[in-house]
């Protein structure tokens, strides 16, 4: 389970670019967590997370 | 225990010997492996070194590399600050972008409005450029089985994509390549003064082209990076005329050398490695790994811009307190043997190859779906064209860099 938090989120897009059936930058300017959140690889997701300029993406309890 | 290169000599003995070579006595210069052995020394004296001359703690280790990175009020900008103070040109136009921003909610401002004009599908459409502009490159070398791999290739890919993202036209383009290298020594962490001049000499240039350039995009309404940066707003805020002045600067040289360089130091890891260049060769899924994994073990920036604490580190052991300024030397974080298995061996198939080339945290690097993207479209096409590629001299460093450990030339003898 991805969480954006979107107090923090700065729409940078890098979650986008790395994991882009993960995360997708809307109109809002803030990164939302696609449904189908399984379909890029882990290692892709554990990138956007580790690199989130905002440091605003976290693994949540499944 | 001494080593040497034609300028230097270092102390291995020393640390305090080993951090004046990295910071102001050209090591990155020195033969392929020996800043690693540098970091190697630091490292084994524990969490962090902290240096009497240069009043810093410099960190090799990833843990506090990482934890300095994202520690989330350290302050990069306090030397620049200063400088600007004193009336350097140079440090006036840094002092503005969000590098250097005191205050991290204003850093988080700029980022937010650089975002709504640097969007992923801002860089997509550089992908078509990118491809354009390799064909080209490679078209003029045509025939040609020895050439130099970063004169005559790669040092003109980046500059030429952040010149056409900014609405600058191509006739212009040789001399924004040269005002990059002018510029490339301000970001050292002790700044040569005998690049002082030439380091404003192109600043002045950059400012008078984009404050000229500026007022005809806004009447134009163009919709390039630099069109949809004039006109990029969130409730009522904008970037000012010196805010995007600044920026423009700054994209220009965060994006040139940082990338061309790193694409010469993956080929010339992929070079030396003709086993695995043909196994990416074969198999493409393997690209994106095998630059990542190159980032990590020769990534061409070394260490991060220096961060003044306004909150401790804690590290294994060791509390680092407010108003101290740490170096984290990342490179030294990428071979750290309690982080990477067997960190000195380039592997393709590597499972973690998470490094901190473009940092993370706040400062975390802006253009790095670019970068990414310029290094997979180029080197894609570099493995299209030729069947293997030797490297037939040793590289030419190129000292002027700051924390990059630069090429200034690279012969190479391929097949096709």
């Amino acid at each position: 389970m991805i969480e954006v938090d979107e107090a923090l989120c700065i729409g940078s897009g890098n979650c986008e670019f790395l994991a882009p059936r993960t995360f997708r930058v809307e109109d809002d300017g803030i990164s939302h967590v696609l449904p189908d959140g399984a379909a890029d690889a882990d290692a892709a997701v554990s990138r956007a997370i580790d690199e989130c300029p905002a440091m605003a993406i976290r693994r949540g309890e499944p | 225990m001494m080593t040497t290169t034609a300028e230097t000599t270092v102390d291995l003995l020393d640390p305090e010997d080993i951090v004046d070579a990295i910071l102001a006595r050209h090591a990155l210069a020195m033969a392929y492996e020996v800043p690693w052995r540098l970091y190697g020394v630091l490292r084994s004296l524990g969490p962090a070194y902290r240096s009497e001359r240069y009043g810093m703690w410099v960190l090799t280790g990833f843990d506090g590399c990482l934890a300095a990175l994202r520690n989330p009020r350290s302050d990069l900008g306090r030397q620049v600050r200063a400088d600007a103070a004193k009336g350097s040109f140079n440090a006036m136009k840094k002092a503005s972008t969000m590098l250097y921003l005191e205050d991290p909610a204003h850093t988080l401002r700029q980022r937010r409005l650089v975002a709504k004009a640097f969007t992923p599908q801002t860089v997509q459409h550089m992908k078509d450029f990118t491809r354009q502009r390799v064909g080209e490159l490679l078209a003029d070398l045509a025939g040609r089985s020895r050439f130099d791999f970063f004169d005559e290739f790669a040092d003109h890919i980046p500059v030429a994509v952040i010149c056409q993202m900014l609405g600058v036209p191509r006739e212009d383009v040789p001399i924004f390549r040269e005002w990059t290298r002018m510029m490339a020594p301000s970001t050292a962490a002790v700044i040569d003064h005998s690049r002082t001049a030439q380091i404003e000499e192109a600043v002045r240039g950059l400012h008078d082209y984009y404050a000229d350039l500026i007022p005809r995009h806004r009447e134009k309404g163009t919709d390039d990076l630099l069109g949809r940066m004039i006109r990029a707003h969130e409730e009522g805020d904008r970037l000012s005329e010196m805010e995007l002045i600044s920026l423009s600067t700054f994209l220009l040289s965060a994006g040139s050398d940082t990338t061309s360089q790193a694409m010469t130091a993956i080929v010339r890891l992929w070079a030396a490695h003709p086993a695995q260049y043909e196994e990416i060769r074969r198999d493409r899924a393997l690209l994106g790994n095998a630059i990542e994994e190159a980032m990590r073990h020769s990534g061409p920036v070394h260490y991060a811009q220096p961060r003044y604490l306004r909150e401790p580190l804690e590290l294994d052991g060791l509390t680092i307190g407010v108003g101290e300024t740490v170096l984290p030397i990342v490179a030294g974080a990428h071979r750290d043997p309690d982080h990477f298995d067997d960190p000195d061996t380039f592997d393709i198939r590597r499972a973690d190859t998470r490094h901190l080339g473009f940092s993370q945290g706040m400062h975390m690097c802006l253009g790095a779906p670019l970068a990414r993207l310029e290094l997979s479209t180029a080197l894609g096409m570099v493995l299209d064209e030729f069947a293997s590629v030797t490297v037939t001299q040793d590289p030419v460093p190129y000292v002027d860099l700051g924390p990059m450990r630069g090429i200034s030339a690279m012969g190479v003898e391929v097949t096709r």
